[in-house]
């Protein structure tokens, strides 16, 4: 510590030249680099495929290394651990040919198990024979997916609600999807998920960032392409059987129409492949919602028309997702396929 | 371009080392954070550029034309069309949803199908920052405070990118004198600058996203299904939340503004320790509010023309100022409910004082009660101001004071904890920031950087993945 001449205070604290600054910044940012190399490198990983992840990870991948060598990842590590965060490097993970799934006692996943609350009884009801909903015995839905769920997961929660013979839970996280399993694995979680939820029905709304490069044996495919496109059939055959193995009833909700005409494009693609491998599973309802936000000329519209005629803001200003009356729009009518396939319509 | 990002931090690295080099030459230095500035507003989209350019040049038109008026009869009619551009602009980008909506909803009413234009408006960020900023400095031209600047100045100032987004609000005679003596590169007050960009990135990562994430965004989007005890929480939360995330957003810009030599004013001063609403609003968001006061409030004659005027100025502000936040009735409740508040205060004020009744005496039990209070107003209101609608926040308020029991599961210990940090920090004396920041601005720059860094590391470490907007970007 050095004693500053008078000239050099502000208000007891002593100022710098700008080369000083230049330094302490620098300083600042680059060890901050290498004690963060861990952290940073999984964002860079988690990026769509292409040109800016590969130099981010590029960049990234010798620091994080340099890092690991000079321990200077140990203090992040640290924090992490205390914090209960720690993600160990994949190569500490140790290996397992097939997840290992550990079910409540007297929990069977290939059928819906309903606990009544007081009698603390189980009901075991078969796959195809939908039970009976009642207040006693409400049905549990659970609401997953990407950040269309945002607003849509709590709508249809508070419909749900409404109609007094519903259980909900909503779990939704951003930027995630079925193609870039290395930044959220789906199957994963729900894998985890199913035995502590015990859904009768699931809500699945995925897609929004499913649009990006995929590698596969070491080739990139391009969204679109029939190779493509026929990857992301067996993801969302694979997302439909794990969810089966602990729920009667999937809601595949399909996409709606975008004010990109590129984007459109491509959700009607995906569409057909969520349409597709619902028709192959008796347990998957494909809901289609892409009409529902047209307009009168049957074109996209951020505002639109409710059945009692007011005109309102449906979707948000990215010409995608959706607004709260956009979310109660598709809430209202996800709510009435369910309620009239389980019999409860008049709970309504 | 977000401040808490690493793009940004690159960005800056490049402005601080171009601007402090160039600061001995006026002309490219201008030019340059020009440029800069306008790289940073493209970065979100470049078609928004044009508009700031516009607005650029439809005010200093103004500007130098009410300068140059021989006549008080064209240097209103200046003054007036550059209010009126501003106006239209923010009207178009701001308001068009809402008036389209409520116009066709009231036509509809009365048995009228109207077809109104239907389009696609994207809103541009800061507008609102921007557009108050270039009519103070029109009306300040009118008002003979300043002159017009050149036209270089005025496009630096209105476009300098800290403060370009969201605040804070910084006038004319504030901006430009400090552009003539080019700044010393010996004299940078980087210590504090630093402290206030620190703790901008950790009341906004490690506070206000976290709360978002952990209470607030649930219980806001689904009250009904949480007891009020949550929901009275929650409440709490979105308080510190919105306090975490707009004061950081300008304890950062005024950090970064300090680096490169420009002194902003406080934009926020302990809002939760005032003792009445009056007292919050020269604490909250103080740029806004001397604007309001300004701009507004005087105009429309103050406290000069009696009693129920007083009463019906400070509403007509408080209602506009809740506008200004953007076009829907919850905002307009807000507004009305301080304009209330305010107005009951002053009323108190007077009744008690034209009753020759003394004031009450300051003692620390009195001042916690009145702290206590006034939190609790501000918090009343925010319910407006966060839920997505009116029914929202009736139900809010409906679950707080009518079915408070209940299962308290997102009231976790670390909710708890960034809750009463959040609030608590409002109660550090400035003395004790200002000895820790005396003893680091004597540190060598290289320990000051390894400190930095490792606080660096633990931002980052105790916030969530990714980083949210800021919440004022939408206004």
């Amino acid at each position: 510590m050095t004693e500053p001449r008078r000239s050099q205070l502000i208000e007891g604290r002593r100022v710098w030249a700008a080369g000083h600054v230049l330094l302490t910044g620098l300083i600042c940012l680059g060890l901050a680099t290498f004690l963060n190399a861990t952290s940073l490198l999984r964002t860079a990983e988690r990026q769509p495929l292409g040109a800016t992840r590969t130099v981010a990870v590029g960049i990234m991948d010798p620091l994080a290394d340099i890092s690991g060598v000079l321990l200077l990842d140990r203090p992040r590590r640290l924090v992490d651990r205390a914090l209960g965060r720690y993600t160990p490097p994949a190569e500490e993970l140790p290996v397992a040919s097939n997840p290992v799934i550990i079910y409540p006692e007297g929990w069977d996943p290939s059928t819906t198990t309903s606990t009544t609350p007081g009698e603390q009884t189980t009901t075991t009801v078969p796959p195809d024979d939908l039970r009976e909903i009642t207040a006693a015995a409400p049905m549990k839905l659970w609401i997953i997916g990407d950040s269309f769920v945002e607003l849509f997961g709590p709508a249809l929660e508070n419909d749900a609600a409404d109609t007094g013979v519903m259980r909900t839970e909503v779990d939704f996280r951003f930027i995630s999807g079925l193609v870039r399993s290395d930044y959220f694995d789906w199957p994963a979680h729900i894998t985890q998920r199913l035995p502590a939820v015990q859904p009768d029905a699931v809500v699945v709304m995925f897609g929004g960032n499913d649009g990006q490069p995929m590698t596969r044996g070491g080739q990139q495919l391009e969204p679109d392409t029939p190779e493509w496109l026929a990857v992301y059939h067996e993801l969302v055959g694979e997302a439909m059987d794990v969810l089966l193995t602990g729920t009667t009833r999937v809601y595949w909700v399909g996409l709606p129409i975008m004010r990109d005409d590129r984007f459109t494009q491509r959700v009607i693609g995906f569409n057909t492949v969520y349409e597709e491998e619902a028709a192959e599973r008796p347990g998957v309802v494909y809901v289609n919602i892409f009409d529902l936000f047209k307009d009168e000329n049957g074109q996209y519209s951020t505002y639109l028309r409710t059945e009692s005629g007011n005109l309102l803001e449906m979707r948000m200003e990215d010409g995608a997702h959706f607004t709260w009356n956009g979310a109660y729009r598709l809430s209202g009518l996800v709510l009435e396929t369910i309620a009239a396939e389980w019999g409860f319509t008049d709970h309504l | 371009m977000l401040f808490p990002t690493v793009q940004f931090a690159i960005f800056f690295v490049v402005v601080f080392l171009g601007s402090w080099l160039l600061m001995q030459h006026p002309r490219p230095w201008r030019w340059f954070v020009l440029a800069s500035s306008y790289f940073f507003y493209g970065f979100w989209d470049w078609r928004f550029t044009f508009l700031l350019a516009g607005s650029t040049l439809v005010n200093q038109f103004c500007a130098v034309r009410i300068h140059a008026a021989r006549t008080p009869r064209a240097r209103r009619g200046f003054l007036a069309g550059g209010i009126a551009a501003n106006l239209a602009v923010l009207g178009f980008f701001k308001y068009y949803g809402f008036l389209v909506t409520s116009v066709t909803s009231v036509l509809e009413s009365v048995g009228l199908r109207p077809n109104p234009p239907l389009l696609e408006i994207i809103l541009p960020v800061g507008i609102s920052f921007f557009t108050f900023q270039a009519m103070s400095y029109v009306i300040d031209v009118f008002r003979e405070k300043i002159r017009p600047a050149r036209w270089l100045d005025f496009a630096v100032y209105l476009s300098f990118f800290p403060q370009l987004v969201a605040g804070p609000i910084v006038r004319g005679h504030e901006f430009l004198p400090q552009m003539h003596p080019p700044r010393d590169p010996r004299h940078i007050d980087s210590s504090r600058a630093f402290y206030l960009i620190f703790i901008g990135l950790a009341k906004k990562i490690v506070i206000a996203d976290f709360l978002a994430g952990h209470i607030v965004d649930r219980v806001f989007a689904s009250p009904g299904l949480h007891s009020g005890l949550v929901v009275l929480f929650a409440v709490y939360a979105y308080a510190v939340q919105i306090y975490a995330d707009f004061s950081a957003y300008s304890d950062i810009a005024i950090g970064v503004a300090l680096l490169l030599g420009f002194r902003f004013p406080d934009n926020f001063n302990s809002p939760y320790a005032a003792v009445s609403i009056t007292d919050f609003w020269r604490r909250w968001h103080m740029t806004l509010s001397r604007w309001l006061r300004d701009y507004l409030y005087i105009p429309l004659g103050g406290n000069q023309r009696g009693r129920l005027l007083t009463y019906r100025n400070l509403m007509i502000t408080m209602l506009l100022g809740g506008l200004w936040h953007g076009a829907n009735w919850r905002f307009v409740i807000w507004g009305g409910l301080h304009g209330l508040f305010l107005a009951v205060e002053r009323g108190v004020v007077e009744w008690r004082q034209a009753r020759g009744i003394a004031p009450l005496p300051d003692t620390l039990w009195l001042r916690a009660l009145k702290r206590l209070g006034t939190f609790h107003l501000v918090c009343l209101a925010w319910v407006f101001f966060r839920a997505d609608s009116l029914g929202t926040a009736w139900t809010v308020l409906g679950r707080i004071f009518g079915d408070f029991a209940g299962p308290a599961t997102l009231l976790t210990p670390a909710v708890l904890v960034a809750i009463g940090v959040g609030i608590a920090a409002q109660y550090v004396p400035r003395p004790v920031v200002n000895r820790a920041l005396s003893v680091f601005s004597r540190l060598r720059p290289a320990l000051q950087g390894v400190v930095l860094a490792f606080v660096l590391m633990l931002i980052d470490a105790f916030g969530p993945e990714g980083v949210a907007a800021f919440i004022y970007f939408q206004f």
